[in-house]
């Protein structure tokens, strides 16, 4: 069963008097199956929000449907396995941690001892033990986020929806929040997440979409989509400059092109987050 | 727009239905006397806008109360008039504060009239007694709208007939008041005895021992009276009026009286 | 996990309350909310360190001058506060909740709409009854510190009178300053001021569910607050004409709620015009949250 499914999905704004209506999203034909990572990307305005919203029912569709689990979206009971983190999310800022976790627990229908333990489950999955006391007008972005995720995750959805989760967090925080989308991935959930930070989301996505101007204009699975067909990369390590020549005229009695000779290159994230690790003290003390 | 028809009937539905029950509470209020107020020309002189604001709101005691304090501000200051109009305001603001009718009077009878007469750096003494008989009858002008206002509190009658017999030192006009005062059950023991006191300054001396004798006659358990004086009056006016022995309640005794 | 889940599908008075409890909670940790209360709170206990105000010319008659001050003074410190509390605390619950992007994730969750508006009306109701039931406490305490010190005069006096005229005298101006402190109506005028506060809150709700702007919400909100004032006032003046009483009939008369000049008078409440106005007040309450029920419903997030 597909966790989400969509057909011709549209929503049109109206600007108000004379200004005409605005076309957020166009006739989308979505696919979510159960069980995968999807990243929604686009520019600003492309209908990322728009189709996160028209599927949690926040806002109505001018034409076409939208199911979750094959339960129709404008149907409360269609929520029930859902959990949304939304773009740049304040909350109560005068709730501590433990407390806005109690909060939504009690939404969900928990309370008592059962939702005390899942309260520190959660705040240990999203690794805010320590900051469970304090309000949450204290925290940092990067951790809003984090308990985001935990409001999300308190009745222990099938499916979450997450807006932007890596915006505005800095390179440790945003690593922790992918790793813990992999970590849901693994216990079988559904992550359906929207993003403009296209290298964040190469590493955890399954499959992408690309909206632009409201409709789909390309999707498929992450590593096909950026696996280059027609060249190959092979990596050498203690090549002498000799050996060097050698392999580079064997290539081309082979009637192959060395297109570039040069050093790999890691990632300026890899590097920046083991500079961290080796500094001890930036490594233990970033919440 | 049918959210926006909805929300709009819904309370129009509300509003006349509940037309019957508002139509019923004014009634209440009616028959409670509980009120409002109409905002005159002097008010608005008198009042500010912020006070207006106040009296709109629902706030008119406190607005009261804060004129009330102005004007004693004024009296301090001897703004004779300012203090005057703060007095009609704050009693067309609450006509039912016996308090604010009883103490404006005796401010404008004896304070501000004796103020006056006594002013001998800007009147001359003649002058000075007129001026104080023109705050005397305010005073009573005054006191008669504020009876009229609280027709069933003894304190303004009362305040009248005092006024009547220490101003206008008219001891009949005084007498009479203080009768109307003595009807309720609130007034104290005294003021029946000044009503029959005053029936006889006013030379009514076969109605004042009527007066008096209709007083001794109540019960000296239930009633709280000064038994005392009442039967030295009576024993006076006896002696005045020269009544047959056969009449008196007491005998003529002029030096011990009977044991009761 | 899946025994909670079992709630959800139809409306849940449990989530309506955690809503509320979380609405009441947030209000009374914020700082304008607490500066307010303190200074409110400051102000209505000031009242029984007044000075001689009153120049009347016996002991009970200033007595009874200074309780009618006080009692004006605080019930009036207590209504302009509670109005404050009612407009400014309703008119943020819907924009705050916006702003924090926490509605989303409310309205993300099997919660109803109207499960989410009732949630946060009582939330704001109970922070009314919170506050007003702190500010009567203080005024209790005022009122009785200042009466109980006229009350210890009056009964002296009634105890060293030179008769026993004089005595009863005394001891019935002691009743009646007794009567005036200890006077059971100002509970009714408190509770009638509770009602007219909530139902305050409600409109300022109404009127929040179309604008999200807060400096509109209130001035609209202190708008029919002042018209709800002028409504009987009005209907005196043009009662019979059509077009005016079509209009005044939509606004509340608010002014049926104040009794507290009345209370002060010394006018006894009865309990058959409690009833009636609380009434008058729960039809129109159950309207207005209908109305903003029917818009909210409506609104794209």
């Amino acid at each position: 069963m597909d966790a989400i499914r969509t057909e011709n999905l549209t929503k049109k704004y109206n600007l108000g008097w004379g200004r005409g209506r605005l076309l957020a999203l166009d006739g989308l034909n979505l696919q979510v199956r159960e069980g995968e990572v999807y990243g929604l990307l686009g520019p600003n305005g492309s209908g990322k929000s728009t189709t996160l919203k028209l599927i949690l029912n926040l806002v109505w569709p001018t034409s076409g449907t939208a199911w979750i689990f094959d339960v129709p979206c404008d149907r409360v009971v269609s929520r029930l396995h859902v959990g949304f983190l939304p773009e740049n999310p304040y909350f109560y800022r005068y709730l501590t941690g433990a407390e806005t976790l109690g909060f939504y627990g009690r939404l969900c229908g928990m309370n008592g001892a059962a939702l005390r333990k899942r309260i520190d489950e959660l705040l240990e999955m999203v690794g805010l033990t320590r900051a469970r006391d304090r309000r949450l007008s204290g925290y940092s972005k990067g951790m809003l986020q984090r308990i985001g995720l935990a409001q999300a995750l308190v009745h222990d959805p099938r499916l979450l929806l997450l807006d932007e989760p890596t915006a505005g967090v800095d390179p440790i925080g945003s690593k922790e929040i992918r790793d813990l989308i992999l970590r849901l991935k693994a216990m079988g959930k559904t992550v359906l997440l929207s993003s403009h930070l296209l290298g964040q989301v190469q590493d955890v996505c399954d499959r992408i979409g690309v909206l632009n101007l409201g409709k789909l204009i390309l999707e498929g699975e992450v590593n096909q989509l950026v696996r280059d067909q027609h060249r190959l990369s092979i990596t050498v390590q203690d090549l002498s400059e000799n050996a060097r020549a050698a392999v580079e005229s064997a290539v081309a009695t082979a009637g192959g092109r060395v297109v570039s000779v040069e050093h790999p290159q890691t990632t300026l994230e890899t590097l920046f987050l083991d500079a961290l690790r080796k500094d001890e003290r930036g490594a233990g003390d970033h919440d | 727009m049918r959210a926006i028809l909805s929300a709009l009937l819904v309370l129009l539905v509300a509003a006349w239905g509940t037309l019957p029950l508002q139509t019923r509470i004014e009634g209440q209020r009616l028959r409670l006397k509980f009120g409002g107020v109409h905002v005159t020309r002097q008010m608005r002189d008198v009042m500010g806008q912020g006070m207006m604001i106040g009296v709109l709101a629902g706030f008119r005691g406190v607005v009261a109360d804060f004129i009330w304090i102005l004007g004693h501000g004024d009296w301090e200051s001897r703004q004779w008039f300012q203090q005057y109009n703060k007095m009609q305001v704050a009693t067309m603001l609450q006509p039912e504060s016996v308090l604010f009718w009883d103490v404006g009077a005796w401010h404008m009878a004896w304070n501000i009239g004796y103020a006056e007469r006594t002013d001998t750096s800007n009147y001359t003494l003649a002058q000075g007694i007129k001026r104080e008989r023109v705050w005397h009858e305010r005073a009573r002008q005054f006191l008669m709208r504020g009876i009229q206002n609280n027709p069933s509190r003894y304190n303004l009658y009362f305040k009248l007939g005092w006024l009547y017999e220490q101003k206008f030192n008219d001891p009949c006009l005084a007498a009479e008041q203080y009768g109307l005062a003595a009807r309720f059950a609130d007034a104290p023991a005294y003021v029946a005895r000044m009503h029959c006191r005053g029936l006889a300054e006013c030379g009514k001396l076969a109605e004042a021992y009527q007066c008096w004798k209709s007083l001794w006659f109540q019960d000296h358990k239930a009633v709280h009276q000064n038994w005392t004086i009442v039967e030295r009056e009576i024993r006076l006016l006896e002696k005045k009026m020269d009544i047959p022995d056969s009449q008196r309640i007491f005998a003529r005794q002029p030096s011990k009286p009977e044991p009761h | 996990m899946t025994e909670a889940r079992q709630e959800w599908v139809g409306f849940s008075a449990s989530r309506v309350w955690a809503i509320a409890v979380n609405t009441l909670t947030e209000s009374v940790r914020q700082k304008v909310y607490l500066i307010l209360i303190l200074f409110a709170l400051v102000l209505i206990a000031s009242a029984s360190f007044f000075s001689q105000f009153g120049f009347g010319d016996a002991g009970e008659q200033v007595a009874l001058e200074q309780l009618k001050f006080i009692k004006d003074f605080c019930l009036g410190a207590i209504s302009v506060f509670g109005v404050l509390i009612a407009i400014v605390g309703a008119a943020q619950l819907i924009p705050n909740e916006l702003e924090n992007r926490s509605i989303y994730t409310i309205l993300a969750k099997p919660v109803r709409r109207f499960e989410f508006l009732l949630g946060k009306y009582l939330g704001s109701a109970l922070l009314l009854l919170v506050s007003v039931a702190m500010m009567s406490a203080m005024f209790g305490v005022a009122l009785k510190f200042k009466g109980d010190n006229y009350l210890r005069v009056a009964r002296e006096a009634a105890m060293h009178g030179e008769d026993r005229g004089s005595i009863e005298e005394a001891a019935r101006q002691a009743e009646r300053i007794r009567a005036a402190v200890y006077d059971p109506d100002l509970v009714k005028a408190l509770l009638l001021a509770y009602m007219k506060l909530a139902l305050l809150a409600a409109i300022t709700l109404l009127v929040s569910t179309f604008s999200t702007s807060m400096v509109f919400n209130v001035a609209v909100a202190l708008m029919i607050f002042f018209v709800g004032h002028l409504v009987g006032a009005a209907k005196e003046r043009w009662g019979e004409s059509g077009v005016a009483r079509f209009l005044l009939v939509l606004a509340p008369d608010l002014s049926v709620f104040n009794v507290a000049d009345d209370v002060i008078l010394g006018h006894a409440i009865p309990w058959v015009y409690v009833a009636k106005v609380a009434l008058y007040g729960a039809v129109y309450l159950v309207a207005v949250l209908a109305a903003a029920h029917f818009i909210f419903t409506e609104r794209e997030m």
